[in-house]
């Protein structure tokens, strides 16, 4: 971009210089115009070739050529005159065709005259010198027209002034005037504008090197300040979000609007976090009753064959009697009081035994916990269909008691066992004892055992 | 000798001639053709005025202290008609112009279809070598570089015309 900017600089200056020396050039012409266009007017070579007008042209020492070229007001002749600073002269360069022949006539009838007598011979001799003289100027034109005119028909093909850097040349060209047709042409030296636009690239050297010394470090630092933390901490964002520490969000003990930004961050990852884990609470949790839902039976399963390596997992497969009649007799608001009730008890004994207790649907539920002895596992089994009938909520539909009853089925498994089985299988082993429990009339707790294939019947007893 | 005096005449003729045409004793003889004025150096001539115009009075304006003076031409008998023309001229005196009030006679001669110019007081003292405007390189200059409005060395414009439109 400095480069660029740099660039551009020197060009636009380059051709504000170029513009402004080609308009000075040609406004330095203006005088010249006026005294030659006077001359071309009246077909006057002797103005044209005064040394005064030599004179003037040498001492302008850039112009290298200069050429008039037009024609006279009157008759139309052609006017030519050209300057070269090569020699340092100004000649006529055009000639009419029949000029030296006709110089030739006037001298000859001048020879006779004088060979005659018949008049004074200062007075021929005097004219004879003038041709002689006017002869010796028409040969020398033609000599230096061979050897000094320039062809400036590539200059011309731009019709109008310009330089050629190239050509290391700038022409110039300026119409005379008075009503008189034709041109000034001149070629002008421009070592002074190369000069000039050599130190204007040395100066655009400095520019750029001194442009990146000063930008390179202020860059650096820049890049340091600004935009490495905003990659650390861009990069940082990308873990994934929940191996997040608020901690560890680098450039948050920065006051700046970095810091600002990270702080943000901050605040915007414990939000989620937080909504994470509640909504992680209510995936996994039953939203009536607030007792785990089936989504953590395995994860709860793993932990408790975890927490002991004796005695039992015990699984409590849990189902009220006579639900849907409940409900239909006393309304889907009473049903789920009593499904609260029922909860309750479950989590209590689960808390008990640092257990845990499931709602697995409508009106089932698990409870899961390590026991020392299969003995154990009968009594909690118990205890439990009993405080759950001593909650004494009246269903009208119970054919026996008049009070809301479960059934429960109950399986084992060792601590190593559970290690490796599933928990569908111990589970579904607590789900054949429950069905056996209902199959036997309900209000009782029913353990699974093999050998009986899958049923074990035992009494409801006082506790 | 004759080489002497020819060399001396080469290097006269090229630098500061004095005049060479001859003073015609008789001009007053002659037939006036024209008369014009030389301006005054504090007049300005129109913006139209020709160029050989301007610069007839810028060279001679300074004559008469610089007020300007009357110019008569006059001419022989036996060459107006061919004045009329613009020649060509046999050879001899072919025209006087004289500066009334500054005591100057132009003189232009003509020999072998080339032209003469003098400059001389009414004594017929040449004075070519009085002022730079005076010297015969002067009418050549003029009279020669003027081509297309001095024919065969005279010219035709009256210089006071111009004031008349």
């Amino acid at each position: 971009m400095i480069g660029g900017l740099s660039i551009y600089n020197y060009q636009s200056s380059m051709d504000t210089i170029i513009k402004t020396t080609i308009t000075s050039r040609e406004h330095s012409v203006a005088a010249l115009v006026s005294h030659v266009s006077d001359a071309v007017h009246g077909n006057n070579y002797a103005n044209l070739l005064l040394p005064a007008l030599k004179a003037q042209l040498n001492m302008q020492g850039e112009l290298n050529y200069l050429y008039v070229s037009g024609n006279s007001s009157i008759s139309q002749h052609r006017m030519e005159i050209v300057y070269s600073r090569e020699i340092g002269e100004v000649w006529r360069s055009h000639y009419p065709p029949n000029y030296e022949s006709t110089l030739q006539q006037r001298l000859s009838r001048l020879n006779s005259v004088r060979d005659s007598n018949l008049s004074t011979p200062d007075k021929v001799d005097y004219l004879i010198n003038r041709l002689v003289d006017a002869k010796s100027k028409y040969r020398q034109s033609l000599e230096f027209n061979q050897k000094y005119i320039k062809d400036l028909t590539p200059c011309r093909a731009e019709d109008k002034s310009h330089i050629d850097f190239e050509k290391g040349l700038m022409y110039v060209k300026v119409p005379l005037v008075n009503g008189v047709s034709g041109f000034i042409e001149i070629l002008y030296d421009i070592e002074q504008i190369n000069e000039i636009k050599q130190a204007f690239i040395l100066d655009l050297f400095k520019e750029i090197v001194i442009s990146l010394a000063i930008s390179y470090p202020l860059l650096l630092t820049l890049s340091y300040r600004l935009s490495s933390p905003i990659k650390r901490l861009s990069n940082f964002m990308k873990q994934n979000f929940e191996s997040i520490s608020v901690l560890q969000v680098p450039e948050s003990h920065r006051t700046d609007e970095i810091g600002e930004l990270a702080k943000s961050f901050s605040q915007l990852v414990d939000k989620v976090t937080d909504k994470n884990k509640r909504l992680n609470e209510l995936t996994k949790h039953d939203p009536l009753t607030g007792l785990l839902n089936r989504r953590s039976l395995d994860s709860s399963f793993r932990l408790l064959s975890y927490q002991s390596q004796e005695g039992y997992i015990t699984c409590f497969y849990i189902d009220i009697d006579l639900f849907k009649a409940y409900n239909d007799h006393y309304g889907h608001l009473c049903g789920d009081e009593a499904l609260m009730h029922v909860s309750k008890v479950v989590s209590k004994l689960a808390d008990i035994h640092h257990g845990y207790a499931f709602r697995m649907g409508g009106e089932e539920f698990v409870l899961m916990v390590n026991l020392t002895s299969l003995e154990e596992g009968e009594i909690l089994g118990e205890t439990l269909r009993k405080e759950v009938k001593d909650l004494n909520i009246e269903h009208a539909s119970q054919a026996k008691d008049r009070v809301l009853s479960i059934s429960i089925g109950v399986a084992f498994c060792s601590s190593q066992e559970g290690e490796y089985i599933d928990t569908c299988v111990l589970l579904d082993k607590a789900d054949a004892a429950l069905y056996q429990a209902k199959e036997l009339g309900r209000d009782r707790v029913v353990l699974h055992s093999e050998k009986q294939r899958g049923t074990h019947r035992m009494p409801p007893q006082s506790l | 000798m004759r080489h002497v005096l020819y060399s001396m005449l080469l290097v006269s003729s090229s630098v500061y001639a004095s005049s060479m045409a001859s003073f015609p004793n008789n001009w007053e003889d002659y037939v006036l053709v024209k008369r014009s004025i030389i301006p005054a150096s504090d007049v300005v001539l129109p913006p139209e005025t020709p160029t050989f115009i301007q610069q007839t009075v810028k060279t001679y304006n300074w004559t008469n202290g610089g007020k300007g003076t009357n110019l008569s031409i006059y001419v022989p008998q036996k060459k107006l008609e061919a004045y009329k023309a613009h020649g060509p001229y046999t050879d001899g005196i072919t025209a006087v112009a004289v500066y009334e009030e500054s005591n100057i006679i132009f003189v232009t001669e003509h020999l072998a279809g080339e032209t003469l110019y003098g400059s001389f007081d009414r004594e017929g003292n040449d004075i070519s070598a009085q002022h730079p405007s005076l010297n015969i390189e002067a009418c050549y200059r003029c009279h020669n570089g003027y081509k297309d409005i001095c024919i065969n060395g005279t010219c035709a414009v009256p210089i006071i015309d111009v004031f008349n439109e």
